[in-house]
């Protein structure tokens, strides 16, 4: 379904900085898990394969195939994607939503813009995909304001609004943050529902790796703009073999950073980007390491993969 | 006494009236024979003065006012706001120009009357920058080491403050500018035969109809200028413009 | 949405009545005498003494002030010392000249002001938005007064395109059938449309110099709104579901922008109602602002008394009608913030 390849994004001379040579790839149907800390370039690589990267981040090189087309590169370093091939649910669901458009509107102009509907089918199914994300009464909150909804409200208007694209892969970045934790669940029921009916594939970006264990098939993990491993869930969370990876898992929130040595971000400048903080870094780690694939279902960057050890 | 390329700004001298610009004269003479470029810089020292002394008395004033609205609250502040809205209800070029015909004209009076018109503007970003500056930790910080509460307000927040004003300042004295050679030009608060850039203008104005064109402009584009600095400048200080 | 509305009129009846106040404090509380002032430097002193009676000036402070309150109640502002004839009157006689100006000045400047702001802001950068930016600099600190010569100076004598400033009309014109006062609506009215052409070529420099300067903050406004909206997330959903770009703009960015846009119009009715005085008395116009002008120079106090009441009132409904269009624009303020399921 998506197929991305070599894909390093950056800002004016550091053409890589923001992501260095990501290479990954989603079936259809699949959910996969994009976890990182913050900073980790989770979200700049889904709004690269948006085509929707801020003014001065380019796509410096790498393609991306979205059901067997390759999105093309135009000369604003952006691709360029339809809905119906990618779309996204933001972050923070109240700043994403128009505070001067009523929501139903909102819902039914993704509608309108990608199914060309007429107005009146526009309306009757703006309030089924209204209903199928779970908003209660979907009549009446179609006439109110994002102000006069909930965190968990909007998040689900905003979802609506992705949804209505009919897109081949959904991206949802940290959908369910600031929402308690109900409402998380029904969340994720309603992208598994939505999986299930209509065989899209999802990204879900998460910090929260509990999230990430309980909803997605597999999972990538990304640390500074570089794609360290990926793997079945399963794998991921029991039998990992990034150090990385494994000192994500032993502390259990990504926001408190692991006490671990931390000998200066430029350590190895051009090499394996974990290496300043990796406790088994040896000195070809110098180099970047490339992503190999141990096998079908599991990648990964790490020089001792390759049988080097210290 | 004056420099070679200067002369009296008051002197008159009908045989030379309407001359044109020249070496001599460098923006010529108006219809008393007065030598305009002399005039200009004169009134340069009157409409720059006074731009400044306007703007730093509402600074004074308005920071003044501020300092202890913010800090006192309640029912000061309340009356303070009041005070600063009813003020606010009229356009600024009108409260002048009505308490100038009020109190009467001279360069002193007019000054004064378009500083009221600007101080609510300092009392307001002041206010809001000491309300700004109350929340921070490192007031309370202070009050819990004992630290008097006036010494508290005039050592830490009034240099905050007043950074912020600066940019404000100095637009004020752009406008405030604009606003007397405003008055002025309407023959309200400086009057001919003093040498102000309005005055010039309003008597240069009439001049146009017979050809004499250098009369009004040399002034007029004095104001522009000016304006267009403090303007500028403005802007930077107060990085209002992206 | 009522309770806004009631708060808003209930703080801006506040208001009008300090402003009365106010006027009244200041116009009193003159240095000097009263009544020598308003009898003007050649009266005598039997003169001066009956000016005194005649406008209860040799009453207290207080009785002065209950008989000015009940005055205004029936709307009398007072009587002009020059006309002898009440100010009020007067007043609402020059009142439409003066709103036809300000009105036509305010539509060029938001015309123009507008597309000039968010075609800068949408090119940020670029050549054009350096010249917009350039243009609205020149309008800041351009002097009225000083354009307003310039105008009559170079399309009056030089080019001969427009007409001398000698009002609304040529000076033996006649006006048109008057229903509304305001030329260029009676002279449609009365289907006398070449009486509306020569008011609309004696409309044209005093409504393009007040309009060249109010559109100033207008240009800056728009583009600083329209470039911070760009910015808001609220876009790039929009964006990313494919909407158009003119649909984008028109409902994603500049629905938002609107909301600080109507801030700053605000303000620029302030500007117009001291600009009307220099305007007025460049180009003759018989409006409010010449008769302000007029009254000061004749120290008229009750007229200028009367005129400072008249600007402080029309300010404060103005930014009432300011606020009544923010609860069309802007449904958080029309609908309070209510949240929850």
């Amino acid at each position: 379904m998506l197929k991305v390849d070599g894909l390093s994004v950056g800002i004016g001379d550091q053409y890589n900085s923001i992501l260095n040579n990501v290479c990954f790839s989603v079936d259809e149907g699949e959910i996969i898990g994009l976890v990182g800390e913050s900073g980790s370039g989770k979200t700049m690589l889904s709004l690269a394969l948006m085509g929707l990267l801020p003014k001065p981040v380019k796509l410096s090189s790498g393609s991306i195939i979205v059901d067997g087309q390759e999105l093309v590169v135009n000369e604003s370093k952006r691709v360029e994607r339809t809905p119906k091939q990618l779309a996204m649910v933001f972050q923070n669901p109240r700043n994403a939503l128009n505070p001067t458009m009523r929501v139903g509107l909102q819902v039914r102009r993704a509608l309108v813009v990608n199914q060309k509907l007429g107005k009146k089918e526009a309306k009757l199914k703006s309030l089924k995909f209204m209903t199928d994300v779970g908003l209660p009464d979907p009549e009446q909150i179609s006439k109110k304001y994002p102000h006069q909804l909930s965190g968990g409200m909007c998040q689900r208007v905003v979802i609506a609004m992705a949804l209505g694209c009919r897109p081949r892969i959904l991206i949802a970045d940290e959908p369910t943050t600031g929402l308690d934790v109900t409402i998380q669940a029904q969340i994720f029921d309603l992208i598994r529902s939505v999986r299930d009916e209509t065989g899209c594939s999802v990204i879900f970006i998460s910090h929260d790796l509990a999230a990430v264990s309980e909803l997605c098939d597999r999972v990538a993990v990304l640390y500074r703009g570089q794609l360290m491993e990926m793997t079945t869930r399963d794998r991921l969370f029991k039998n990992s073999l990034h150090p990385y990876t494994k000192l994500l898992i032993s502390s259990v929130n990504l926001n408190v950073k692991p006490k671990v040595m931390d000998r200066g971000s430029d350590y190895f400048p051009n090499g394996c980007r974990f290496a300043h903080r990796c406790p088994e870094a040896v000195e070809i780690c110098v180099e970047m390491p490339k992503l190999r694939e141990l096998n079908t279902v599991h990648s990964i960057s790490c020089h001792l993969m390759n049988g080097n050890t210290k | 006494m004056l420099p070679f390329f200067l002369r009296d700004p008051l002197s008159t001298d009908v045989s030379i009236a309407f001359e044109p610009p020249s070496r001599r004269y460098l923006f010529g003479t108006d219809k008393f024979g007065r030598d305009i470029f002399s005039r200009c810089v004169s009134a340069a020292r009157i409409d720059l003065v006074v731009g400044f002394s306007i703007a730093i008395a509402a600074m004074f004033f308005g920071v003044i006012i501020g300092l202890v609205a913010g800090a006192s609250g309640g029912r000061i502040d309340e009356t303070v706001m009041r005070l600063t809205d009813l003020v606010l209800a009229f356009p600024g070029f009108v409260l002048a120009l009505v308490l100038v015909a009020v109190i009467g004209d001279s360069i002193f009076k007019v000054s004064v009357a378009v500083t009221v018109g600007f101080i609510p503007y300092f009392v307001r970003l002041i206010r809001s920058e000491v309300l700004l500056q109350r929340e921070l930790d490192y007031v309370d910080a202070a009050k819990l080491v004992g630290n008097n509460p006036v010494r508290l307000t005039l050592v830490h927040i009034l240099p905050n403050a007043v950074g912020s004003s600066i940019g404000q300042a100095t637009l004020v004295a752009g406008w405030s500018i604009n606003t007397v050679a405003g008055l002025a030009f309407l023959g309200v608060g400086i009057r001919p035969p003093t040498a102000e850039w309005g005055v010039m203008v309003a008597e240069g104005a009439n001049d146009i109809a017979t050809g004499f064109w250098w009369t009004s402009l040399a002034p007029g584009v004095l104001i522009v200028i000016t304006s267009l600095a403090f303007h500028l400048i403005g802007d930077q200080l107060s990085e209002k413009t992206i | 949405m009522w309770g806004f509305l009631l708060r808003r009129i209930a703080t801006a009846s506040l208001v009008i009545v300090g402003v009365a106040v106010v006027v009244f404090l200041v116009i009193r509380v003159l240095p000097g005498d009263g009544a020598a002032l308003r009898a003007g430097p050649y009266a005598s002193a039997e003169r001066i003494e009956q000016i005194r009676n005649d406008y209860g000036l040799n009453k207290s402070l207080f009785e002065q002030f209950i008989s000015y309150v009940s005055d205004l109640s029936h709307g009398e502002l007072g009587i002009s010392m020059r006309t002898g004839s009440s100010v009020t009157g007067e007043l609402l006689e020059r009142l439409p000249a003066s709103l036809e100006v300000s009105f036509y000045s305010i539509v060029l400047a938001i015309v123009i002001g507008l597309p000039m702001g968010a075609i800068a802001a949408i090119n940020r950068g670029k050549l054009i938005d350096q010249l917009v930016r350039v243009f609205a600099v020149i309008g800041s600190s351009m002097a009225l007064f000083w354009l307003g010569i310039l105008l009559i100076y170079l399309f009056f004598y030089k080019l001969g395109w427009a007409p001398g400033p000698v009002g609304r009309l040529s000076v033996g014109q006649a006006f048109p059938e008057s229903k509304t006062r305001i030329v260029t609506i009676d002279a449609i009215l009365s289907g006398q449309f070449y009486i509306l052409s020569e008011a609309l070529k004696y409309l044209a420099l005093p409504v393009l110099t007040l309009g060249f300067v109010l559109s100033a903050p207008i240009i800056k406004i728009t583009r600083i709104a329209v470039l911070n909206t760009l910015d808001m997330e609220h876009v790039r959903t929009a964006r990313s579901i494919g909407v158009s770009s003119i649909n984008l703009f028109w409902r994603d960015v500049f629905r938002n922008a609107a909301i600080p846009i109507t801030t700053t119009i605000g303000i620029v009715f302030g500007y117009i109602l001291g600009g009307n005085v220099i305007v007025e008395f460049l180009f003759s116009w018989p409006g409010v602002g010449r008769y302000a002008y007029v009254a000061i120079q004749n120290n008229d106090i009750d007229a200028i008394q009367g005129f400072v009441l008249l600007v402080g009132i029309l300010y404060v409904i103005m930014n009432l009608v300011i606020d009544f269009v923010y609860l069309l624009i802007d449904p958080r303020v029309r609908l309070g913030s209510k949240q929850g399921e």
